[in-house]
């Protein structure tokens, strides 16, 4: 099932007195699953957080549309399954961590004694269970973070929309929110994140679409984008020079350090053939793994060469 | 449920802003004043002799219904134009602040429509100058009439035009300040309206002043302004009017202002459905 569906949607703004014309999405078509940690990156002004306002209502697509749980975005019942984190969230300073739950619980429509269920479950989660009774203005920022992913999950939502969720908690913290968010995905949620923290979103997500001056320029699973084609990495006990000779004349690029051999390979055919040659010559296969480009790899190249996909 | 999520929210900041608890406090220190510090003897029926923190007011008997209808006109003018005033400042940043990056977003991304939350927003902001007018007049009739034993309903009655005039006056304060974000420019556009523009108004579509003006053109021009812009310094003649007890010769004032409010906001309802964040 789709969760999030975008048809060419696109955005401009216009200065109202000066003729200057920002196109801040352009076309932008995705699709999220449910049941996946989506993760959206790109450059600052990609266009992520105009996206990320757009699906929730906040600003008006200039064209195409979009669809959240089958709803169109313009209905704002489509909501109802949703919970979001802004990067910048401001709650009312006058509440406290419990009045605020309650508030955006009472907005969403949650039942008294949901709420306050809720309520007792969320806040220990987020380490905010001996600051329930604190003013919100007493807060650090990293307990203003936890709080805002504890009201984005205020009414179990189905799709939880996070803007830079870790942004100003400590790493100790960033651990416990990934823990959430794959719990939540253990649970069938739907996560759609927008992040800078790149090593994050590829510790966690499954799908990715990397937004460039607002195209979307590459996007599908993160095994298959991150997976260098005919790079492999092997590790081998002993290996004797005259085999070492015969398998660089065999593949396209190689090198060594110590047991571990690098190799690029034409196809799976050449691949194979050195194995054979390693287990003519009695030469252990201790391991063999596909080579992955790191995302940050990845995303530097992609964004550089503005690769359209 | 949501709606009143955000009418209390509302109420909650304006307490917040300690503006309304002061306003509060004063209006309950001026009810204890009259309650302890006032007698009142009634003399023969409707005439009285006054003693204020035990001092005589005089030896002359006065008319009780005139002291009554004197002391709740003054009563009510005042709140008509400092309770107005004082709100208005008060309230004045409750629609810029609700549309502040990371509150507004928060806001908007919840199943709310935007006509709910202006909406709510308006009568949050309403329901706590009602009960601060309310709290003072309410609480003077009481004290006044139970020690004079005349009960003027007016009195009462003139706690609904003061809300009027403020909810009218408030419309504009939600229009400038969805269209700018503004709490400076709200309250200098709502105030030069209120203070300003509506008495000058007043002023020049008198006959004797708008006997001025040569061309016919620029006369009906005035004249469809003076329609068309609340009229402040009316309403406060009629606040003053209803609690007196006098006749009220037109409610034009009242229901064309009522007809400005709605259009304002109206207006204001559909710039904030259309406005990116």
């Amino acid at each position: 099932m789709k969760v999030i569906e975008t048809f060419k949607l696109s955005k401009t703004f216009k200065s109202l007195f000066r003729k200057r014309r920002v196109d801040a999405l352009q076309q932008v078509n995705l699709e999220v699953e449910q049941g996946y940690i989506f993760g959206l990156i790109g450059p600052n002004g990609a266009g992520k957080t105009t996206l990320v306002k757009i699906l929730l209502g906040i600003t008006y697509p200039t064209l195409g549309s979009a669809n959240i749980f089958g709803l169109p975005i313009s209905d704002y019942h489509c909501r109802q399954r949703v919970g979001y984190l802004p990067e910048d969230h401001r709650y009312p300073p006058y509440l406290t961590a419990e009045g605020v739950l309650h508030y955006f619980g009472k907005l969403s429509e949650i039942p008294p004694e949901d709420r306050c269920q809720r309520i007792d479950k969320l806040l220990p989660l987020v380490k905010l269970q001996e600051w329930r009774k604190v003013k919100v203005k007493k807060y650090s920022k990293g307990m203003m973070q936890r709080l805002g992913l504890a009201q984005a999950m205020i009414n179990d939502p189905d799709l939880l929309i996070l803007d830079e969720p870790t942004a100003g908690v400590d790493p100790i913290g960033r651990r416990e929110v990934r823990d959430i968010l794959l719990e939540l995905r253990e649970r069938g949620k739907t996560i759609f994140l927008n992040s800078h923290f790149l090593s994050e979103v590829e510790m966690i997500c499954d799908h990715i679409a990397i937004l460039h001056e607002g195209r979307v320029i590459k996007s599908g699973p993160l095994e298959e984008l991150t997976r260098a084609p005919h790079e492999y990495e092997l590790r081998v006990s002993h290996l004797p020079p005259v085999v070492e000779q015969e398998i660089k004349g065999k593949v396209v690029s190689y090198s060594r350090d110590n047991e571990k051999l690098r190799l690029c390979a034409e196809s799976t055919a050449t691949l194979n053939s050195v194995i054979d040659l390693l287990r003519k010559h009695k030469v252990e296969l201790l391991s063999l793994e596909p080579k992955r480009t790191s995302l940050e790899e990845l995303f530097i190249r992609v964004v550089r060469e503005g690769e359209v996909v | 449920m949501k709606l009143t999520a955000v009418i209390t929210d509302t109420i909650r900041e304006s307490l917040a802003k300690k503006l309304f608890l002061g306003f509060t406090a004063l209006s309950l220190l001026t009810i204890l004043i009259f309650i302890f510090a006032l007698k009142i003897d009634v003399v023969e029926g409707a005439l009285g002799l006054a003693t204020i923190f035990g001092q005589s007011a005089g030896d002359t008997p006065f008319d009780l219904e005139k002291f009554i209808f004197t002391a709740e006109s003054a009563i009510a003018s005042l709140l008509f134009a400092g309770g107005i005033f004082i709100s208005l400042f008060a309230t004045a940043s409750l629609f810029p602040s609700m549309q502040e990056k990371g509150t507004i977003d928060l806001l908007l991304s919840k199943p709310i429509s935007r006509t709910g939350i202006i909406v709510a927003k308006f009568l949050g902001n309403l329901a706590i100058v009602t009960f601060n007018v309310f709290f003072l007049i309410f609480g003077m009739w009481l004290v006044l009439s139970s020690k004079i034993g005349i009960w003027n309903i007016g009195f009462l009655v003139s706690g609904l035009t003061i809300i009027v005039s403020y909810a009218v006056l408030l419309t504009i304060l939600a229009f400038v300040g969805i269209l700018a974000q503004s709490t400076g420019l709200s309250i200098m556009i709502t105030f030069l309206v209120a203070y300003a523009i509506s008495p000058l108004l007043l002023l020049l579509q008198q006959p004797r002043i708008l006997r001025f003006f040569t061309h016919q053109s620029s006369r009906v021009f005035i004249q469809i302004l003076y329609y068309i812009f609340p009229k402040t310094t009316e309403l406060g003649n009629i606040t003053r009017l209803v609690v007196e007890g006098k006749e009220v010769a037109s409610w034009m004032p009242l229901w064309s202002s009522l007809l400005f409010g709605a259009a304002v906001f109206g207006a204001t309802v559909y710039l904030f459905y259309r406005k990116d964040y």
